[in-house]
């Protein structure tokens, strides 16, 4: 019988400056514990805060069937704390307030929201096994949201910062602030989009979610295990033109990070697709044993069964100056930011919304563009040309109900999509 | 200073199987209290594993917040019948042994994944004012996902043991024939739309009820005004249906469930919050997303009433949606990309792009038979001069 046990403590402080107000303030602390019994091939599970006997008992009632569930039996030990530059809760509350107030200030619109949020996440795991292991991570971030109304236009504009770290992972939200406020004033005067199939350059928010949904969801090992991956029988095979190399990297200290997965594994860099051929899946230690793979992929939202996620997932930056990819584009369409997406990863299929765009003509930026999102197929990465500059865009990735952090990283791509338009 | 302890405890089954097989069994408790307090006429928020705690949190916020109450609600509940079934206190393993088998031997194609969920919820609601409310609500549900050249997904709730598993497990597989089978249309024109209630509560969700909250009214994130015509449409929001999902006696702040009448052709009212009630009148609308989040002002039932009959001829019925989160909550507008739609019978597949108010003129009628998904109730509905892309 394989038995594991995790604690979870959290402790959370969110404010939102609302038009310049203080709004929603509130401290936020939990502490529970998830227990998993496996017998018999078959899983019995548990959460609730209370003593581990017990907790391993009622797990232990659960697993009353029998089914051929295996897990890789492997055993890690190992502590970790990060060191954050500055502790956020050593930020006095004042000169939080004065910062997002600062922020609150560049941005010009009707309705202005600024939301921060400083999370500590402590988990403790151990198994029979004999895996004992523990970490501390801090995350915090900053999102942006303004709406602006011209007669009866209204449009809204939103970005996030949000990283594993403390409070110096916000030193650049200025910089943000200042691009929101730009953004949505051009966004009144931007057209609708022109639709249908068309050549699109997206830029590494809009191609990073990209990665996320058409990709990643795909190349998740109980989705492959589950036969609802397009995936399923590609390891070795070509999935993607030569220059896309694609990453799942958990230490790499961006919203996605973590040191041991939520089943004690050791996180590491996992080379999804190298020179467009899949290499491998992501795992979590039961599909690892099925597939014959490495695990570290199992994640959990708070106390929930840990599933195969996402973690950093990023294309490699290629050769393509953005100049070129527009002139290679010719006529089409910019993209740019992400308002999130979905993905059947069964067939490929994906629909994702852009915040804005720009119309190109000649290899030419021209007129913007709003309220505008494309669709395809994981196909269309046989055809894609990547940009030179990587860069991150975070979120909360909500697959099968359970809310973890990720992020989605790439340089600009230049591809083929329909764009939804009139 | 004035003081709210809200109380939840949930206690949950739950039964997945993979692959046509039961994989595993879990069951969970969670307890948690959530604080408000309002001192100086400033409210303070917190939550922790006691009430003490929770307060005592509470307390630190209120000195450097600007979020203002004058008191909190002391409201009678409502006594909403049909939100509890006593069955769920004696559900044992091998209840949920049979409902995997009935899911697995109802199948004739393969389940990817598959799962039943039954939950007891307890709210108690405390307050200064000497409120105290409590409520004892169930809700099971079934998720099915087929997955074979297509796939097809299915999602039903109950708040009694009644779900209709064999009905999951069919519609699943329906929908997985037609995602199979798809042909993109190529030819870029208007069509007729026929929405079912599960495509109309993953467009109207996103777009048209975020925009009857009268806080984003009050800040100015709404287009609808009192008055303005929407379509021929008459829109209910009813935290008092019976054996409704999001029925209840009271809601998330003590205050009584209520049936508003939210748009006859035009707009007649929002949904408020205690806080926004002083401008919008008490609804009994302020609903947590979960036990850590304040109050803000959500739909509880959304009864759409549509009175003129259409058909279903030469229109796209459009079945499920992909990527419906993605819309923009203020201005209405969305593109979605179906996932399960047909034209006369034939699976084909679209991306639909428009605005949610345009969209509401266009209105042509109802279709088919009035079906709760999620907090939407309502038959399918057919709207006239889609843009297809």
């Amino acid at each position: 019988m394989f038995y594991d046990i995790r604690r979870i403590a959290s402790e959370n402080f969110s404010i939102n400056i609302e038009n310049g107000k203080i709004e929603k303030p509130k401290i936020i602390r939990s502490y529970s514990k998830a227990f998993r019994v496996l017998k018999n091939g078959f899983w019995g599970y548990f959460a609730g805060n209370v003593n581990d006997d017990e907790g391993l008992k009622l797990a232990e009632k659960n697993a009353f069937f029998s089914g051929d569930s295996e897990i890789l039996e492997v055993k890690n030990d190992g502590n970790y704390e990060m060191k954050v530059k500055i502790d956020p809760r050593d930020v006095p509350t004042e000169e939080k307030i004065a910062f997002l107030k600062d922020l609150n200030s560049i941005i010009s619109a009707d309705s202005v929201r600024i939301s921060y949020f400083e999370n500590i996440k402590t988990l403790e795991y151990e198994d029979s096994c004999g895996t004992s292991v523990s970490y501390k991570v801090f995350r915090c971030g900053i999102v942006l949201f303004a709406v602006k109304k011209e007669f009866s236009i209204i449009q809204s504009y939103s970005r996030k910062l949000m990283k594993a770290g403390g409070f110096e992972v916000l030193k650049n939200a200025e910089n943000l602030a200042r691009e929101v406020n730009e953004v949505i004033s051009k966004l009144l005067k931007a057209k609708t989009p022109p639709g249908g199939e068309m050549n699109v350059v997206c830029d590494p928010s809009l191609a990073g979610l990209f990665v996320h949904e058409a990709f990643g969801h795909a190349a998740e090992g109980d989705h492959v295990l589950q036969g609802s991956s397009i995936l399923k029988d590609k390891i070795g095979k070509r999935i993607a033109c030569e220059e896309v190399n694609i990453v799942d990297d958990p230490t790499i200290q961006e919203f996605g990070f973590y040191p041991f997965d939520d089943e004690g594994v050791k996180a590491k860099r996992t080379v999804l697709v190298d020179k467009g051929i899949l290499k491998s899946f992501l795992n979590s230690r039961e599909t690892a044993k099925k597939l014959k793979e490495e695990p570290g992929n199992a994640r959990a939202d708070g106390t929930a069964f840990p599933i195969v996620r996402m973690s950093n997932t990023f294309i490699e930056p290629g050769n393509w100056k953005i100049d070129e990819l527009l002139e290679e584009c010719k006529n089409g369409v910019y993209l740019a930011g992400s308002r999130g997406g979905e993905t059947d990863p069964t067939t490929g299929n994906f629909q994702f919304a852009a915040q804005y765009g720009y119309i190109i003509k000649n290899g030419e930026i021209f007129e913007m563009i709003r309220d505008v999102s494309i669709s395809g197929n994981i196909e269309i990465l046989m055809n894609v040309k990547v940009g030179k500059e990587l860069n991150f865009d975070p979120g909360f990735c909500g697959k099968a109900g359970q809310f973890v952090p990720v992020s989605d990283g790439a340089p600009h791509i230049l591809c083929r999509a329909i764009v939804g338009g009139s | 200073m004035e003081w709210e302890v809200y109380e939840a405890k949930t206690y949950q089954t739950f039964a997945e199987i993979e692959r046509n097989k039961l994989k595993k069994v879990g069951s969970l408790f969670d307890k948690g209290y959530a604080a408000r307090v309002i001192i100086n006429g400033k409210l303070g928020f917190a939550v922790a594993e006691n009430e003490e705690k929770a307060l005592e949190l509470a307390k630190k916020i209120a000195k450097f917040s600007e979020e203002k109450l004058d008191s909190f609600p002391f409201e009678e509940p409502e006594k909403v019948s049909g939100i509890y079934d006593k069955k769920f206190e004696s559900i044992g393993i091998d209840f949920l042994k049979e409902e995997a088998e009935t899911l697995i031997s109802s199948a004739s194609k393969v389940l990817a994944q598959a799962s039943v969920i039954h939950s007891l919820m307890e709210v108690r609601i405390r307050n200064s004012n000497g409120v105290d409310l409590y409520e004892k609500s169930t809700l099971s549900s079934v998720t099915v996902e087929v997955a074979e050249k297509g796939s097809g997904y299915s999602f039903f709730e109950s708040r009694k043991l009644d779900l209709n598993l064999e009905e999951a497990v069919k519609k699943a597989e329906e929908l997985e024939k037609i995602s199979s089978k798809t042909k993109r249309i190529e030819e870029k024109k208007r069509y007729d739309i026929i929405l079912s209630t599960q495509a109309l509560h993953q467009l109207f969700s996103a777009t048209l009820y975020p925009s009857f909250s009268a806080e984003n009214v009050a800040k100015g994130r709404s287009k609808l005004k009192i008055g303005e015509y929407l379509g021929e449409i008459k829109v209910i929001d009813d935290g008092t249906l019976d054996g409704g999902i999001a029925s209840c006696n009271f809601d998330d702040e003590g205050c009584r469930s209520r049936r508003k009448i939210l748009v006859d052709k035009e707009v007649l009212s929002f949904i408020s919050d205690w806080k926004n009630s002083k401008d919008f009148g008490v609804t009994g609308n302020g609903f947590k997303d979960d036990l850590s989040s304040y109050p803000t002002p959500k739909p509880s039932n959304v009864i759409l009433d549509v009175r003129r009959k259409s058909s279903t001829d030469d229109a796209i019925y459009v079945h499920y949606f992909i990527g419906s989160h993605t819309a923009n909550p203020v201005s209405g507008d969305f593109s979605y990309e179906t996932h399960h739609a047909t034209l006369n019978d034939e699976p084909v597949k679209v991306m639909v792009y428009g605005n949610v108010f345009e969209l509401l003129k266009n209105l042509d009628g109802y279709v088919g038979k009035v079906e709760q998904f999620e907090n939407t109730v309502s038959a399918p509905i057919r709207f006239k001069n889609v843009n297809i892309v």
